[in-house]
Order: structure tokens, then C-alpha cells, then sequence
């Protein structure tokens, strides 16, 4: 299979960009390898550096996957500017939305520890009223009882699945 | 309109009034609503959303009538709350939003550029019938009884209330991606088909305009769905995300909510100020002064937007650092807004001004917008905000930003483009003092309330006992809001009445140099015979009036002036 | 406009197909920019409440099956090959290959629902579900409360340890007169100040040991049902794009059967391939948010 893209052969497109195939599949050995990676370091490394490497590994993956998968690496310029203008404004939102949930943040907690004095010292009953409602209104079932007994081969087949409990 | 006595050539050889145009072409409903002709679509928005304007215009004097006395006149206070929701957010949602890119844009962007549409049509259409869809849910909301939340749908109670906010939010997210569909076409259509000859500062300024407002679109809209979803979900599977009796945080949906509608009000102004910047320089019969800097601005009032939404937040409990963050960011939008203003002001320094009837709107939305601009730092000011928060003041303030900016701006558009639309010329007296009538009610409407909302009227009240005092400012604001009201049913007459008795309009009424002239009017299917050469788009000496023709000429090539040479 | 060298494909309204591939092309991209401002909503509730409450995502990711979510990955990163490789064919008009890896992609999409299918019967199970469907997991991990005790504090003990705290910071703030104004308009029980990580946080800064220990036994955190609210919503609407995903890919599936794209038109085929690596995209940032959590 010829992967000279560049030459103007006859069944060659005249436009866009064909990946080779070798090209394609270094790109998703390197996915691979990355995921992996990044399994297996979680739980090792202490503190938020542990989030800061995954998310640089998925960072990593992601310019992967845009670069090639997507051709931006070949594309015109202007669709990753737009890419890039994209992650700009997200970074826009979270940054401002942050700074400020975490400002009035102080003026929250004596809120939730009124809320906890008034549940009596357990955290279980603050939020348990909605919760409560939620049961009642299933004539005192849980989702959790009435689904377990209709769909028994889905319990058992999680039970297969190697669910974490 | 001056006349030289002489016989003005013509250099364009098309015939002005071909046999076959885009409205008798084909024929039948379903040639119309399943066209992908971008001007049809562009009729069939601004008739739906004329059909909005009108419903939320009969709650708008529903209101005005309720609070005329201090008491209840003709509604519970449980129904003034669905009126006022109903009001806001149709005008919002349904008509401000896609009023002039989806009406007007539509129409006249690829004429604007020479090309024969836009370059998704069946995105084009798609979007139009997510709008129907949207239009057709808001109606049954009505039909149930109407929404209580206010239009900005704030958490707790829009979880805990009984109206249907599932229906409307889904119809508001559905909007949303008519919104998105239309923004990303135009982006596309702007990037990749331009003529050759038509460099990015060759377009006309309502491009420039509506290219910042798809910015916006493409952006923010999207987080507006989001934030739907999630209060859908909230409502429906109760995940307590927004919900503080689950430990949930209701300011977030704030912010959500404000990320996109902040943005939103520019989606509203931007494109207005680019059909002021088109209309300014064809009715001052001048080339529009400072084109880069009307440019430039309108994108800088695009980036602007996404960073100042937190001044809705001033009083929910957002923090005192972002409260002082985004008051000085909010100052900030007021230097490309003043941009725009001293070069309409300086176009229209020494030229020749034509009062036609969009010229009177145009002149409206200038007064108008500057009030609106002045009474935006008050309230962008901390201190003053706290007082001023909620009160009439914004009410009156933000009317003066959403109505008397932008659909002043869009009424001069449809009073501008209507010739090349329709084919026909309306009556000049009738619009003519149809636009001054709206002008002045539209000032006694909000003008009143501004007065009244430092007095501390608080809005969305419905009773106001208890301060007699308040009562005459409101009876000024009814009154005004009646003048409003005749006014625009006379300058729907005026249009109205010329699809049947209006005479022939010529190629190019009113001197415009942009391209939407230079083809047939109405313009044929596929917009142009040959694609036209772009000059410099406010060269408008390249256009003479004739007496002959009862319109304007072109005689010759428009060119880049040296003068304006950029 | 040149009629005689315009080929079927390209629309009327366009020049010819390079202009016509670049504005499909430029379309497509604006489309995933505001998909991406969609899933940018969901990341800003996670990231909000993950810097505030980060003790509900300590225990919440427990239930959560790291080797599944790895699995699903790798199931996700492989269909993104064959849908690369997929484009490729079309490109070359290899008709073969493109139906091969368009049905690949298909079934690779249907295992990463299967998976997901699984993974949520478990919640269903457990009752960790999301909101007020949270079933208190009182039977399973109140016991061991004791014995966690010492690693992660209790928020009644978080709240006296904020009082203490809190005595000072109100004594210097009053010495620096720079007392806000939301701290003076707070309630009396405004002595609470900011806990260091959230009510009842979870002690990020014990030793490694001390953390392997506690991480099956610290007390549940009051909200602790809305780490799977953000689970749910994450990934349920990732998987409602990735059954979009597979009624696209169908489509093209069936138009390729016909013989519709070969090297001179396959725009198609590469846009839902930006689409589906999009959607992979997307996970390879859930799977460590959710499932990596430590």
C-alpha cells in the first residue's frame, strides 16, 4: 500500500490530507502506552500532583488524537485556531466561575453548619429529606430494591463485570 | 434627494424589474417552507418573528395596563408573574435574539457578498424550522398556563415551582441551536465566499457586525443548552447540582445562565450597530467614517462580553473580589461602544442628510443607545448598583439597550432592505410619522422609569400601594407604551398596505453602495446574473440619483477612495 | 461562474469542490468548538465541586471500576484507529476497507455501551445513584467509621477545628480593619471559617500509607450523592454522543455501501470521523476525572 500522499497518483484525493497507515498506528501505540501509563500511576503519586500528571497524560492524548486522527496537524491553519479559540473561552469560563465559587465559598460553611447543628451532628441527615420524599413517593422502595428485583441477570452479569463491591 | 435635471447613465445592464424573481419563482406553501433560497428563509424569520414581536408586545401592554394603578386592576399576581415571564422571554428568546441575524442577516449577508447563498442551505433551513419548533412550544407554554420563574429561569425556584419550565426551557435550548446554526453559516459563508475582489476590509460593516455576533453564537449558545439540560435534568431526576436542599450551589446555574446571556445582549446590539453603520452612511450620503475602527470594535465588543458577565451577579452573593473584577471589566465594553458612536456621529458631520423613515429610526438608536450607554455605568458601579439592583432603573435601562437599540435598529433594517425584499415602496408619510411616534412613546415609556426605579420601584412588582407617589410615573410609562403601540401598528400598515398599493420600487431607493443594490429588485433566484464586483462598499458617490428612474444609478465603478484609502 | 468543470457533488452555490471541502471542513469545526463549550459546562460543576468538595470524589470513585473505565478507553482509542483508518480508505477509494472499519468502529461503539451498561447496573445495584436516588450507604461503611476516624475528620470535627481557626482570623481581621462586607452581613454562626478542604475533607497531606489504609473506610461525606450526580450527567450525556455517533456512522455506512464516496468526494466520512474522534476526545479526559480520582 503506497503511503506517498503528497503525489498526485490517480484514486488520490485532491483534497484533504491521507494519513499513513504506519503514521496511524505509532499514534495509537502511543495511546496505548499513555493510558496505561496513567493507570498505572494513579493512587501513587501523593496529592494533587497525581491529578496534574493525569491530566497532562490526557493532555498528551488528546494533541495526539487533534494532531493526527483529526489532520490538524495538516489542515488549514484557521480550523485549529479555531480549535484553540474554543479551549480559550472554556478556560474563560472555568477560570472566572472558579475564582469566584471559590471566594464566596467562606460565606457558605455557616450555612452548611447550621444545617448540620440542625441535623443533629450527622452529616447522613442533612440531605435526607429530599431524599426521604424521593422513597415515599415510591411507596418506600428504593430504586435500589424495586430495580434489583425486576433486572436479576443485570445484577448477575455486573457481578461477571467485576464491579469494584 | 437632490436632482441634477440631467440624464444619469446607468452602468449596470441587468434589467431592474426582471419577469422571474425569488418570490413568484415557484409557488406554494411547501416551496416556501422547505426552500433553501436563504432570501425566502430570511422572509419566513422576519415574518415569525414579527408574529413574536406581536405576542410579546400584547403582554408588554398587558403589563403597562395592570400597572397603571397601584392596585390590582386585571390580574392576580400569580398571572402578572406568568404576564412579565411570558414577556420576557419571548422578546428575549424569540425575537431580539434571532431578530436581525436570522431576519435580516439572512436576507441580505449573501447579497452583501456577492455570492448566491449562504453556504449551508439546508443548515439554513434546519435552523429556520428549530425556530417554528421553538415558537410552536413557547405557544403551548402559553396554552398551559404560562411559566412564574422570570425569564432568567434562577435556581431554587424554577426546581420547586408547578408551571411548566421543562416545555420552555426545552423550547429555549432548542433556540439556542437555530441560534448556533445560523452563526456557524455565516462564519462559513464569510470565510469562504467572499468574491476575489472583496478583501476583508472591503466588507461592508454589517458583516463585520454579524460575524462577531456568530462569534458569540457559536461560543456562548452552546452553554446556555447546557445549562437548560442540567435544569431539565434537575427538574426531572432531581441530581441536586443546582439545588442547595441537596448541597447543591444555585449561584453556579447563575453563572452558567449569565455566561451565555451576557453574550446574548451582544448578540442583540452587535448586529443593530452594524445595520446603523450601513443605514448612517447611506442617509448622510457620506463613506463611513473610521470603517477599521467600527471594525475592530465590533469584535473587541465581542471578546469583551465573555468577561464581564458577572455583573448580574452583584447582589446573589457572588464574591467581593469578582463583584470589583468584573465592575471594571464592565467599564471596559463602554470604550468600543463610544467608538462606534463618535464615527456614526462623524459620518453624519457635513453630509447630506436624508430623513427618510429608517434614517428617523436610525437617529433614534443613536439618542437612544446613548442614554442606554450613560444609564450602564451606574449600574455597573458597585455602590450605585447595590441601590439601583432590581430596581426600574435596570428595567428601564436595559429596554433602552434591548428595545430602543436593537429593534429600533431592526425596524430601520426592515424599513431599508423592505424595497429589495417586497419590490414595492411604502408610504413615506405614514412610516415617516410612524417613526417619530414610536421614538417619542418609546422615550415617555422608559424615560419615566428611570426616575421611578431610583425611587426604589422594584421590578417585576405588580402592587405598589403603599407609594402613591410611584403612581404617575407609571401612568407616564402606560401612556408612552400606548404611543408605542399605535405607532408600530401604523408602520405595519404602511408596510403592509404597500405589498398592494405601493408603487414599484426602483433598483436602489435610498444610495446604498453595498452590493444588495446592484442586482434586480426583487432580486432574482440565484441573487446575481454575474457576480459582481466588490469596490469600496461605502463609495456612495458611485450611485446619482435619477428622476427618471426614481431611484439611484450607479455610474460608474465604486473605487477605494484615496481618502479613505486604509 | 464556469458550469463546464463543475462536477455533481459540489452545490451550486459553491465555485468548485476545493472551496466547497473548506467550508465543510470549517463548518464542522465551529460545530465541535460549541460541543466542546457543551461538555465545558459539565467540567466547570466538576471542577467546582471538585475544588470544594473534594471528600465526595475520594469516596465516590471507589465505586467506580478503575479496569472497566480502562477498558473502555482502550475500546474507544481503538475505534478512533479504524475510524482514522476509515478516512483513509475513502480517501483512497478502497470501498473494502472503508466498510470493514466503518463496521468496526460500530462494534467497538456498541462494546463502550455494553461496558457503560454494565458499569450503571452496578450503581443501580448498589443504589449509588445520583441526587436524591442516593441510597446511604449506612451498612456497608458505617462501621468502619471508628477506624477512620484519626485519617479524615468528621465534619462536626472540621466545624470545631473552623471555630478555632476562625477566632483568630476574625481577631486579625478586625486588627486590620479589612473585614469584609459579606463576613458583617454573615450570621453569628459566620465564626466558621474556611475549612481547609471542605467539611469533612478528606487529609490529602497524610502519609501514602495512612491514605491506602483509609481509602475503603472514611465516612461518607454528606454530599456524597453528588459525586454520581456528576457521574451520570458526565457520562450519560457523553454516551447519548456516542449513540449518535453510531446512528452517523451507520448512515455513512449504508451511503458507502452504495458506492457514494471514493477519492474525489468523501467529506462525509471525515466529518463524522472529526465527530467520533471528538467524542473519544471527550473521554480521554472523563476516564481519569472519574475513575483516576487518587
Amino acid at each position: 500500500m503506497s503511503n506517498k500522499s503528497h503525489h498526485h497518483e490517480p484514486g488520490h484525493p485532491t483534497v484533504g490530507h491521507v494519513s499513513p497507515l504506519p503514521q496511524l498506528f505509532m499514534v495509537f501505540g502511543a495511546l496505548v502506552a499513555l493510558t496505561i501509563l496513567t493507570v498505572a500511576l494513579s493512587g501513587k503519586l501523593p496529592g494533587a500532583s497525581g491529578m496534574m500528571i493525569a491530566m497532562g497524560i490526557a493532555t498528551v492524548k488528546a494533541l495526539l488524537v487533534a494532531l493526527y486522527f483529526m489532520h490538524l496537524r495538516y489542515d488549514r491553519p484557521f480550523n485549529g485556531y479555531i480549535f484553540l479559540a474554543g479551549i480559550l473561552f472554556v478556560a474563560v469560563f472555568f477560570g472566572f466561575a472558579s475564582l469566584d465559587t471559590a471566594t464566596y465559598r467562606r460565606d457558605i460553611l455557616p450555612y452548611e453548619a447550621d444545617k448540620l447543628g440542625a441535623a443533629g451532628g450527622s452529616e447522613e441527615a442533612m440531605y435526607e429529606e429530599p431524599r426521604k420524599a424521593y422513597q415515599n413517593a415510591h411507596q418506600g422502595k428504593s430504586l435500589h430494591t424495586s430495580e434489583a428485583g425486576e433486572e436479576q441477570p443485570a445484577a448477575e452479569s455486573e457481578d461477571a463485570g467485576a464491579a469494584a463491591h | 434627494m437632490s436632482s441634477t435635471g440631467q440624464t444619469v447613465k446607468s452602468i449596470l445592464t441587468s434589467p431592474v424589474h426582471p419577469e422571474v424573481n425569488y418570490l413568484n419563482a415557484t409557488k406554494g406553501f411547501a416551496s416556501w417552507f422547505f426552500t433553501l433560497d436563504h432570501k425566502r428563509i430570511g422572509i419566513m424569520y422576519m415574518c415569525s418573528i414579527l408574529t413574536a414581536f406581536f405576542l410579546g408586545g400584547v403582554f408588554a401592554m398587558l403589563i403597562r395596563t395592570e400597572l397603571f394603578t397601584p392596585g390590582q386592576l386585571m390580574f392576580t399576581s400569580d398571572q402578572y408573574n406568568r404576564v412579565f415571564t411570558l414577556h420576557g422571554a419571548i422578546m428575549v428568546f424569540l425575537v431580539l435574539i434571532p431578530g436581525i441575524p436570522a431576519a435580516l442577516g439572512n436576507f441580505v449577508l449573501p447579497l452583501m457578498l456577492g455570492a448566491k447563498d449562504v453556504a449551508f442551505p439546508r443548515l439554513n433551513l434546519l435552523s429556520y424550522h428549530l425556530y417554528v419548533i421553538g415558537l410552536v412550544m413557547a405557544l403551548l407554554v402559553l396554552g398551559l398556563g404560562g411559566i412564574d420563574t422570570g425569564w432568567t429561569f434562577y435556581t431554587p425556584y424554577s426546581i420547586q415551582t408547578q408551571t411548566p419550565v421543562v416545555l420552555i426551557t426545552s423550547a429555549a435550548f432548542i433556540l439556542g441551536f437555530s441560534s448556533i446554526f445560523t452563526g456557524l453559516n455565516f462564519i462559513v459563508t464569510i470565510h469562504k465566499m467572499r468574491p476575489p475582489s472583496m478583501t476583508w476590509f472591503k466588507m461592508p460593516l454589517l458583516l463585520w457586525a454579524l460575524y462577531s455576533t456568530a462569534l458569540i453564537q457559536i461560543v456562548a449558545t452552546p452553554v446556555l443548552g447546557i445549562t437548560l439540560l442540567l435544569l431539565i435534568v434537575e427538574r426531572v431526576m432531581h441530581i441536586g447540582i443546582f439545588n442547595p436542599a441537596l448541597g447543591g450551589d444555585p449561584v453556579l446555574f447563575q453563572h452558567f445562565f449569565w455566561f451565555y446571556s451576557h453574550p446574548a445582549v451582544y448578540i442583540m446590539i452587535l448586529p443593530a450597530m452594524g445595520v446603523i453603520s450601513e443605514l448612517v452612511s447611506t442617509f448622510s450620503r457620506k463613506h463611513i467614517f473610521g470603517y477599521r475602527f467600527i471594525a475592530y470594535s465590533s469584535i473587541a465588543i465581542a471578546i469583551f462580553s465573555f468577561i464581564v458577565w458577572g455583573h448580574h451577579m452583584f447582589t446573589s452573593g457572588q464574591s467581593n473580589l469578582m463583584n470589583m473584577v468584573f465592575s471594571a471589566l464592565t467599564f471596559s465594553v463602554s470604550i468600543p461602544s463610544a467608538v462606534k458612536m463618535f464615527n456614526w456621529l462623524t459620518t453624519m458631520y457635513k453630509g447630506s442628510i436624508n430623513l427618510a423613515t429608517p434614517m428617523i429610526y436610525t437617529l433614534s438608536f443613536m439618542f437612544i443607545f446613548a442614554i442606554a450607554g450613560l444609564t450602564g455605568l451606574p449600574l455597573a458601579t458597585l455602590a450605585t448598583d447595590i441601590h439601583l439592583h432590581d430596581t426600574y432603573f435596570v428595567v428601564a435601562h436595559f429596554h433602552y439597550t434591548m428595545m430602543g437599540s436593537t429593534l429600533f435598529a431592526f425596524v430601520a433594517g426592515i424599513h431599508y432592505w423592505w424595497p429589495k425584499m417586497t419590490g414595492r415602496m411604502y408610504n413615506q408619510k405614514v412610516a415617516r410619522f410612524a417613526a417619530w411616534l414610536v421614538s417619542i412613546g418609546f422615550n415617555v415609556t422608559f424615560f419615566s422609569q428611570f426616575p421611578l426605579g431610583s425611587l426604589g420601584m422594584p421590578r417585576r412588582y405588580h402592587l405598589y400601594e403603599a407609594m402613591p407617589d410611584w403612581q404617575i410615573y407609571h401612568q407616564i410609562s402606560t401612556i408612552g407604551a400606548y404611543m408605542q403601540m399605535i405607532g408600530f401598528l401604523l408602520a405595519a400598515y404602511a408596510l403592509i398596505s404597500s405589498l398592494s398599493k405601493g408603487k414599484l420600487a426602483p433598483r436602489n431607493p435610498w444610495g446604498g453602495a453595498t452590493l444588495e443594490w446592484e442586482t434586480s429588485t426583487p432580486p432574482i433566484t440565484f441573487n446575481f446574473e454575474d457576480t459582481p464586483d466588490a469596490g469600496d462598499p461605502y463609495d456612495v458617490e458611485s450611485w446619482q440619483w435619477s428622476d427618471e428612474e426614481g431611484g439611484y444609478v450607479k455610474v460608474r465603478p465604486s473605487v477605494v477612495d484615496e481618502d479613505h484609502a486604509e | 461562474m464556469s458550469h463546464h468543470d463543475h462536477p455533481s457533488h459540489v452545490h451550486h452555490h459553491f465555485e468548485n469542490e476545493v472551496q466547497q471541502f473548506d467550508s465543510d471542513k470549517m463548518g464542522m469545526w465551529l460545530f465541535l468548538v460549541t460541543e466542546i463549550m457543551i461538555f465545558a459546562g459539565l467540567f466547570c460543576a466538576y471542577i467546582i465541586y471538585r475544588t470544594h468538595n473534594p471528600e465526595i470524589f475520594h469516596y465516590g470513585h471507589q465505586f467506580l471500576d478503575k479496569q472497566l473505565g480502562a477498558l473502555n478507553t482502550l475500546i474507544l482509542l481503538t475505534s478512533s484507529l479504524t475510524m482514522a483508518w476509515g478516512v483513509r480508505a475513502a480517501q483512497l477509494s478502497q470501498k473494502k476497507t472503508l466498510l470493514t472499519m466503518l463496521a468496526l468502529t460500530m462494534l467497538c461503539a456498541f462494546g463502550f455501551l455494553i461496558i457503560k451498561y454494565f458499569e450503571y447496573s452496578a450503581k443501580i445495584h448498589h443504589g449509588t445513584l445520583y441526587g436524591d436516588r442516593y441510597v446511604w450507604q449506612t451498612d456497608e461503611h458505617g462501621g468502619e467509621h471508628g477506624a477512620s476516624g484519626d485519617e479524615a475528620h468528621s465534619m462536626a470535627e472540621a466545624v470545631a477545628d473552623a471555630q478555632a481557626v476562625s477566632e483568630d482570623a476574625m481577631a486579625a481581621e478586625a486588627a486590620g480593619g479589612t473585614s469584609t462586607m459579606n463576613a458583617s452581613m454573615a450570621v453569628p454562626s459566620s465564626q466558621f471559617a474556611l475549612a481547609p478542604e471542605g467539611p469533612s475533607g478528606f487529609d490529602l497531606n497524610a502519609p501514602e500509607e495512612q491514605k491506602e489504609a483509609a481509602a475503603h473506610s472514611f465516612p461518607q461525606p454528606a454530599k456524597a450523592h453528588l459525586f454520581f450526580s456528576i457521574y451520570f450527567i458526565m457520562t450519560g450525556l457523553h454516551g447519548i454522543h456516542v449513540v449518535i455517533g453510531i446512528i452517523c456512522i451507520f448512515t455513512i455506512f449504508v451511503f458507502s455501501a452504495r458506492g457514494a464516496y471514493n477519492s474525489t468526494y468523501y467529506t462525509p466520512v471525515d466529518l463524522v470521523g472529526l465527530y467520533w474522534h471528538l467524542v473519544d476526545l471527550i473521554w480521554i479526559y472523563l476516564f481519569p476525572l472519574l475513575y483516576l480520582v487518587d
